[in-house]
């Protein structure tokens, strides 16, 4: 079982992949592919790394709440 | 029947719809950067002249396979034995899938692997990757009748 943080540094290059690759279709030349595909990356980044953080600390509130019934 | 069945019984029926749909708007030059683009990562972009695009996006999807494949001890393609939906993912890999396939075929799982699960991840995403670089180059061989075409129905 791996940790949280070895998930996260193994997600890292498959997502940067994954962003310059589907930045190929409708760009012409490399420079603007490799471009696009890293500002999608650092932002998806960014985004998921502020979400589940967000995510994380409102179930970490809803878990310390008395039950409702 | 559960989703897993489901999936294997019935995406073959997705592909032959795929297939027609290809089949009935693509021109020739088309079918051929396609079939090769699906055949091996790259190879439909090197046929239509785009050698650096080519490269670029092959040597990515090569990479992220055979890093896959290390994570994995070389145990994560086997789609008639252990892994028959990730097989699914893996088909768009083409021949870089049937050679791993049959140059692995051999290995049998020894050791508990806590990388196996991401090995898989990484091989199928990069065969799923080729789907997409198969649309990059279906894009790129538009001829200017076509491209006229989805221009009109545009506006």
């Amino acid at each position: 079982m791996i940790g949280p943080v070895e998930s996260f540094l193994l997600f890292l290059p498959l997502f940067l992949a994954v962003n310059i690759v589907a930045a190929a279709p409708g760009r012409e030349s490399l420079r603007d592919i490799l471009r696009a595909g890293l500002r999608h990356f650092v932002i998806g980044t960014v985004i998921l790394v502020a979400a589940s953080a967000g995510i994380y600390l409102l179930m970490e509130w809803v878990l310390s709440r008395p039950p409702l019934f | 029947m559960n989703l897993g069945e489901l999936l294997l019984d019935y995406f073959w029926i997705l592909l032959v719809a795929a297939g027609a749909y290809f089949l009935y708007t693509s021109n020739r030059r088309q079918r051929t950067a396609v079939v090769l683009a699906l055949l091996f990562p790259g190879a439909g972009h090197l046929w239509i002249g785009r050698r650096q695009r080519g490269l670029l996006l092959g040597g990515i999807m090569v990479a992220l396979f055979v890093a896959g494949m290390a994570m994995a001890d070389f145990r994560n393609i086997s789609p008639f034995e252990r892994h028959p939906i990730w097989g699914i993912a893996q088909i768009p890999g083409g021949l870089m899938t049937v050679v791993a396939w049959l140059a692995t075929s051999s290995l049998k799982v020894v050791r508990e692997n806590p990388l196996a699960d991401v090995g898989a991840l990484y091989s199928g995403v990069a065969c799923l990757l080729n789907l997409v670089a198969a649309c990059d180059v279906w894009d790129l061989t538009e001829s200017p009748e076509q491209r006229r075409a989805r221009e009109a129905r545009a506006r």
